[in-house]
């Protein structure tokens, strides 16, 4: 069954963000998950008002597989994005606040 | 629509350039601005005439009749086309057009400095922005280097160095 | 090298202002994107997958330490550490946040770079051969021509809006390190008969979706005249190129389409129309101008110290297969052109850290009168170099991991960023540099090869020139997973030539065994070890290598 969220870069630093219930978050096991279409469009709608706010640019859902810990993106280039250049380990970023890495490459 | 000089960056009042379409009569006295197609009549004319000149038209056409005419407007399909700024080059360089040269159509704002620098003298603009001369201030533009545009380094240069002295703007 | 008076520092410091302006009025929301991105990108800003990207134009690949020492600067304290050099002789930073560019931009001006035209529909960074001025088989030094047209073309007024990007690239020797027949309009300067300086013209190639090798425009255009020779190319584009399709609005699709027999009649025509004796006057003045910035710098007597470099081979064979790869002739006896490799097997193809960056500013200011050149395999050299010095150079460029011997080898993968960073690849293309380069050195290959010219592209752009690669390789997208593409028999160069897809794309588990099959193949094959494998394609055709590469893989 097909799930969805929403992924941005912030505007003032490019940096990866996911729309969470409290905003923009860096951490992709916070991004909230559409499950229907109709949440689906709410997170699009969401997403058109930060831009026209300047918060973020380049908003779009983005396919995930819901998982319990961590929506995972199906998408090679949105794990890239979630995780970091998958040649840098060490420039790479957990997926949680509380450091853990629920998805690989 | 407001009308922008670009020697002075002041507003021109609106002018009384009577656009004839393709298929009217084109009146014997007044300012007419006609399309291409009909450069013999512009020539036959007296009276202020000038040509207004699609993107795809070629200035060269207009090399017969250049001396008759007062106004070439050429017009912009989309606000980044880059095509009005060599039709602008030839008229101005090749073919020494001295009357006004006017960027018409999806003209845009931001893009005015730009225009001057390319030897445009004037500017049909859809709208302006309420502090429209702060914007320009903001907007402006060095020298640059080609020889071909209103203020150059190169000449500048060229001129410093026949004076014998430095380097200074 | 160039020094900016008055002019070029009141011109950038000009567009500093005006885009630091631009970006309050993005970050304030007075600015959308969709008018703000064709800005920043002129400003040399993309928006790549995890951050924002600067590309920092290298004209014609010619860098001071005090320079480099600013990129490390900003390396450290804008981004990541490290830095990327490109196949353009740019480098790029890939971790820059838009708030923090203002202060960049005003730093990098302080040093005389400066990011206009780096990116967007501009016409972009003129390069030329790294070797410029050095060459052994220099015929004139192209940099003050390439300064020249650097200058013209920046902020041009008739040329910003260009139907689609433009690049060009300015050679002057008999070998053509800046593959000029692969740009929009490439350069070449010689002597005629007379022993005047003149210009061979190119027009309409480029690599990506259509690649083309440009065709030859003019055989000879006196060397004054070529300013303004090229803005009649570049008038015919704009008044004539496509602007209805994306992938159809480079020029070499212009020439294409009306013929080049056509094509050269309407520049022809053109420039004869338009030659303007005061602007040509002006040109000369300009040129006599900057040439002055391009003398030699002061080379002191250094013919003796060849034998001591000869002896120092003799007695290390690690310094000996440094120097047959890495060190070459120069146009003054008794001095080199040193390489610098930034591929060490295993390591990221083209990229330093902010210390090697430092370090490396050092060795130039010690070894090579402060200058450096970047290359287009995502290299760099030290161009003045004192025979006698070589050795202990190597030694401190072996100390920083900056000395593999594999320049123009096998090893010495050219490869974009591709999926690891680019918002446009379809394919990571680092990773599959890496495992092959590794691969390569656990069978000790590398030098075994011979010259190889590998390079991979992450999508059909080619950033990685894959086209002109010996071996080329193109990362797409195929059902949602990797595909690699190989292509073989390209070349660059005088002699360059387009590769040629071999099949099907593998996937990222199967192409570099593939790659290793076809590599065993030509080992096995070729008629000696001195015939190189872009000669073993074009002798056994690439048919064999075809079995070979989709045999099934042994164990």
């Amino acid at each position: 069954m097909s799930a969805w969220i929403l992924a941005a870069q912030r505007l003032r630093d490019g940096r990866v963000v996911y729309l969470s219930a409290s905003g923009w978050s860096e951490w992709l096991a916070e991004a909230t998950v559409a499950r229907t279409e109709e949440a689906r469009r709410a997170l699009e709608a969401r997403a058109k008002d930060a831009m026209a706010a300047a918060q973020v640019v380049d908003a779009a859902p983005i396919e995930v597989e819901e998982r319990a810990a961590c929506p995972v993106p199906v998408r090679l280039r949105e794990r890239i994005r979630a995780l970091g250049p998958s040649v840098h380990p060490e420039l790479q970023r957990p997926t949680s606040r509380e450091g853990e890495r629920h998805v690989s490459l | 629509m407001p009308l922008l000089a670009l020697d002075d960056l002041e507003l021109r009042p609106e002018e009384p350039w009577l656009e004839v379409p393709e298929q009217a009569p084109v009146p014997a006295r007044g300012p007419v601005l006609l399309g291409l197609a009909r450069l013999a009549e512009a020539a036959a004319r007296d009276g202020p005439t000038g040509i207004r000149l699609e993107p795809d038209e070629d200035p060269a056409a207009l090399a017969p009749v250049l001396d008759r005419l007062s106004l070439i407007a050429l017009r912009f399909a989309f606000p980044h086309d880059g095509r009005p700024y060599s039709q602008a080059a030839v008229l101005r360089r090749r073919l020494h057009f001295g009357g006004e040269l006017r960027a018409v159509g999806a003209t845009l704002f931001d893009l005015v400095p730009h225009l001057e620098q390319a030897g445009f003298d004037s500017v049909a603009l859809a709208s302006l922005p309420a502090d429209w001369r702060r914007h320009l201030e903001r907007l402006r533009l060095p020298r640059l280097y080609a020889p071909a545009a209103r203020a150059s380094i190169w000449r500048a240069r060229a001129a410093a160095g026949a004076r014998g002295g430095g380097g200074r703007p | 090298m160039y020094r900016y008076d008055a002019f070029d520092r009141e011109l950038v410091h000009a567009r500093v202002r005006q885009f630091a302006d631009q970006i309050a009025r993005r970050l304030s929301g007075e600015l959308d994107e969709d008018s703000f991105r064709r800005l920043r990108l002129l400003n040399g800003l993309y928006l790549q997958l995890h951050a924002y990207m600067l590309r920092v134009p290298i004209p014609y690949g010619v860098l001071s330490s005090r320079k480099l020492r600013v990129l490390a600067e900003i390396a450290e304290r804008h981004d990541r550490g490290y830095a990327h050099f490109t196949t353009r002789q740019n480098i790029q930073f890939h971790w820059i946040r838009l708030e923090e560019v203002p202060a960049i931009l005003e730093r990098l001006a302080e040093v005389e770079l400066t990011p206009i035209q780096a990116c967007g529909n501009s016409i972009r960074n003129i390069t030329s051969d790294p070797q410029a001025g050095v060459a052994a088989d220099e015929i004139a030094d192209p940099r003050p021509w390439a300064e020249l047209l650097r200058q013209y073309l920046t902020l041009n007024p008739e040329f910003l809006f260009l139907p689609r990007k433009f690049k060009m690239a300015i050679t002057g020797a008999v070998r053509d390190r800046a593959l000029i027949r692969a740009h929009d309009v490439g350069l070449r300067l010689y002597r005629d008969p007379e022993g005047a300086l003149a210009f061979e013209v190119y027009v309409g190639g480029g690599l990506g979706r259509t690649p083309m090798l440009a065709p030859r425009l003019r055989a000879h255009l006196p060397a004054a005249e070529m300013p303004a020779y090229v803005a009649a190319i570049l008038r015919v584009y704009n008044l004539h190129g496509r602007r209805d399709h994306l992938y159809k609005s480079r020029i070499k699709i212009l020439v294409h389409d009306l013929g080049l027999e056509r094509f050269r009649e309407e520049v022809e025509r053109e420039y004869a129309a338009s030659r303007d004796s005061e602007e040509i006057a002006l040109v000369e003045a300009e040129l006599a101008r900057l040439s002055a910035c391009f003398r030699p710098p002061p080379y002191e007597e250094a013919r003796g110290e060849e034998k001591v470099l000869a002896a120092r081979a003799a007695g290390d064979p690690a310094f000996a297969r440094f120097l047959a790869a890495n060190v070459f002739r120069h146009r003054v006896a008794g001095y080199r052109i040193v390489g610098v490799s930034l591929k060490p097997p295993g390591g990221v193809p083209g990229d330093v850290s902010a210390a090697q960056m430092r370090l490396l500013a050092d060795l130039a200011d010690r070894f090579s009168f402060g200058e450096l050149r970047t290359t287009h395999e995502q290299n760099l050299l030290l161009p003045h170099v004192r025979a006698g010095d070589v050795h202990e150079l190597w030694q401190r460029l072996e100390e920083a991991g900056l000395a593999t011997p594999n320049l123009a080898r096998a090893t010495d993968i050219v490869s974009c960023p591709g999926l690891d960073y680019c918002n446009l690849a379809t394919a990571r293309s680092i990773p599959v540099a890496q495992e092959l380069a590794r691969r390569l050195e656990e069978k000790g290959w590398s030098a075994r090869l011979g010259p190889l010219d590998i390079r991979i592209s992450g999508c059909i752009n080619a950033c990685g020139q894959h086209h002109v690669g010996h071996i080329g390789v193109l990362g797409l997208e195929k059902r949602g997973r990797e595909s690699y593409q190989i292509t073989l028999g390209g070349n660059d160069g005088t002699d360059a030539a387009l590769g040629r897809v071999l099949g099907p794309g593998f996937s990222r588990e199967e192409i570099v065994p593939a790659l290793l099959r076809i590599l065993e193949f030509y080992l096995a094959r070729r008629r000696a070890p001195e015939e190189r494998f872009v000669d073993f394609v074009r002798r056994s055709g690439i048919e064999p290598l075809r079995e070979v590469a989709y045999a099934p893989a042994r164990a």
